[in-house]
């Protein structure tokens, strides 16, 4: 396999196997899922641009990359919409965002 | 004599032959205790079967001619037997169903059947909302707010009632304070807003309910001495606030959002804010006051604005500025400079000493205000999603449930939310730029300022004359700190001037000493009229 240049998305996966398939720079928000995926290290991950939450389930996982695409969108904008949280799962969402690092 | 007389059967011992004559069985309260029903008796029932009724009685059963009246349980022919005495009476047995669906009122002649004292009470299967107890004095304050709402009494007067803990659900029925007019004859019937006064002073209380800062109609407050450390930012919604004292407490630096209160549209008037421990500033801003003066101001009464309409009731200028405190959203302090390190040493460094500014006007239109608008490239907006889910969370009511799911792996977090449930209770922060709620600023910094009142001075004998009164004649009260709270980056400190600042919306001018209500000595119309 020679070296290519990394895919523009990458795959992240919930526990309960659904994929998500992520504008890579998107994706790099979260410092965890950037060392994760970064091409230089030689994670499995980094490999193939797939990487598997055991932790995190596919609603939760939904919200996450919702908010990859929120900050993706908004981040140079002025005025920023409040993104919507449904109280349920806010809880499971801020132990993912903080196992994240979604926290500057 | 001798005549044979008709055998009766002998009587057996302990058991009466008169049902209404036996004895009662010693009631045992726990068994009652799960009914409290009335027996059930109807006036229809008077034949003998009523007996079996009768809670505690044994049915029974009569066989034969009334003279061999026996328990039938003793034997079929007791006839010439002696009988032995009964052992001890079966366990009784009969017991009506829990829920017999038939209400029976009680006639007060069976209260003997009602035990006096229930052991234990009845354990409620399902879970029950917990009440927070609430203290003596605070429930006084709650009965005096319930009455004050049904007579229409518009002061409620709480004066050194050693009130420590105010909660929201004590205060939150004043917000549906109504006026009631007074109906007397030949008096034309007067709608009117409610003007309530509310006088805490001389209290113990630590902070303050988010539900205080939602009564509309709250024209005076007074928190005088109490022990209150911070003043939550949700102040600035009191639009209708016209006496505020705030003085004799722990207070170390005041919300931006209090500056809010001087905007026009807005009725404050008096304003106590000294004495309380105010953060010093490391250095003094005496360059900046010299260039001013001690004295008040001189105003210039321009003859066409006869009108005090939109005039600025206070004036304030920045002096100057403390380092940043930044923090990530979990509440970790990223800087050097921190809040709490200051607030411990009691004395906050200056970054800097804004430069003073000659002339500054304000206009009673919005627009023609400056925006200053420093982009930082890096920065962004978008909240994190930490932040993101705590301000969902935390227009949430259940956010107060939340901690006590996380578990103790991820205490960072716990207290994170202990602290939302706190600023939830309180009011909430808002971002001092873009008026956004907030949960954890990212961006916390000290401003100092002199406020000084603008009044109408009687000194030169005639009406239409104004002074800029500073609002302490204290040396050390000019500079005023106020905690300011930014979202992001893009909403931090920004360059400004140390001018006299006019609230939105209202008009005038300074230039150097004076301050000019109307158009300049000399010019026919002024940029600033509209």
């Amino acid at each position: 396999m020679d070296v290519q240049a990394p895919s523009k998305y990458v795959t992240l996966i919930s526990s309960d196997g659904f994929e998500f398939v992520v504008l890579r720079e998107a994706a790099m928000v979260s410092p965890i899922v950037k060392g994760m995926l970064d091409p230089k290290s030689q994670f499995a991950e980094a490999k193939h641009a797939r990487c598997v939450f055991q932790e995190i389930s596919s609603i939760v996982l939904d919200k996450i990359v919702e908010y990859f695409h929120y900050w993706y969108r908004y981040r140079n904008s002025e005025d920023v919409p409040d993104m919507d949280i449904p109280v349920e799962i806010c809880l499971e969402l801020l132990a993912a965002a903080d196992y994240l690092g979604l926290d500057q | 004599m001798d005549q044979e007389e008709v055998s009766l059967p002998p009587l057996i011992s302990g058991v009466s032959h008169n049902p209404r004559k036996r004895p009662r069985q010693p009631r045992l309260s726990s068994s009652l205790s799960v009914n409290s029903s009335d027996p059930a008796i109807f006036s229809s029932d008077d034949d003998p079967a009523l007996d079996n009724y009768v809670e505690g009685r044994q049915k029974k059963k009569y066989i034969g001619s009334w003279f061999k009246h026996d328990p039938a349980s003793s034997s079929d022919s007791t006839f010439g037997e002696p009988t032995v005495a009964l052992g001890p009476k079966p366990k009784r047995t009969f017991r009506r169903d829990f829920d017999s669906g038939v209400f029976l009122g009680s006639d007060g002649t069976d209260s003997e059947g009602v035990p006096e004292v229930l052991d234990s009470p009845a354990k409620p299967k399902l879970p029950q909302v917990v009440v927070p107890k609430i203290s003596a004095a605070e429930q006084k304050l709650r009965d005096r707010i319930e009455r004050c709402l049904e007579t229409g009494d518009e002061a409620i007067d709480f004066w050194q009632m050693n009130l420590c803990e105010l909660s929201n659900d004590t205060i939150a029925p004043l917000s549906q304070f109504a006026h009631i007019p007074k109906i007397t004859k030949d008096v034309a019937f007067e709608q009117k807003e409610p003007e309530l006064k509310l006088y805490l002073a001389q209290n113990r209380l630590m902070r303050l309910p988010g539900a205080l800062f939602d009564v509309t109609y709250l024209t005076t407050l007074s928190l005088r001495n109490n022990k209150l450390a911070e003043v939550p930012p949700a102040i600035g919604k009191m639009h209708n606030l016209q006496q505020l004292n705030l003085s004799q407490n722990r207070i170390r630096y005041f919300p931006v959002e209090l500056l809010d209160l001087f905007k026009a549209n807005n009725r404050l008037e008096g304003l106590s804010l000294f004495p309380n421990p105010l953060l010093p500033a490391e250095q003094s801003f005496e360059s900046l006051l010299d260039d001013v003066g001690p004295e008040p101001f001189e105003v210039w009464d321009g003859a066409p604005w006869k009108t005090t309409e939109n005039l600025p009731r206070f004036l304030t200028r920045r002096l100057g500025r403390s380092p940043v405190q930044t923090s990530e959203s979990t509440g970790k302090i990223t800087s050097v400079f921190t809040m709490k390190s200051a607030t411990d040493a009691g004395i906050v460094r200056v970054e800097q000493i804004f430069n003073t500014k000659h002339e500054s006007h304000g206009s009673p239109d919005p627009s023609d205000e400056p925006s200053v608008q420093q982009q930082t490239v890096s920065s962004t907006r978008v909240p994190s999603l930490v932040e993101t889910v705590m301000r969902s969370a935390h227009r949430s009511p259940h956010l107060g449930e939340m901690a006590s799911y996380i578990p103790d792996e991820l205490s960072h977090l716990r207290t994170l939310c202990d602290r939302a449930t706190l600023q939830q209770d309180q009011g909430g922060l808002v971002c001092s730029q873009c008026r956004r709620t907030i949960v954890t600023p990212a961006l916390e910094w000290i401003e100092w300022r002199e406020i000084r009142s603008f009044s109408e001075s009687t000194r030169f004998g005639r009406a239409g004359k104004y002074r800029l009164v500073p609002i302490s004649v204290r040396r050390d009260e000019i500079n005023v700190p106020f905690i300011h709270r930014a979202c992001s980056s893009r909403c931090g400190p920004q360059e400004q001037h140390a001018g006299w600042e006019f609230p939105q919306g209202t008009r005038g001018r300074t230039i150097g000493n004076i301050f000019y209500t109307g158009p300049l000595p000399g010019e026919e119309g002024t940029p600033s009229d509209p």
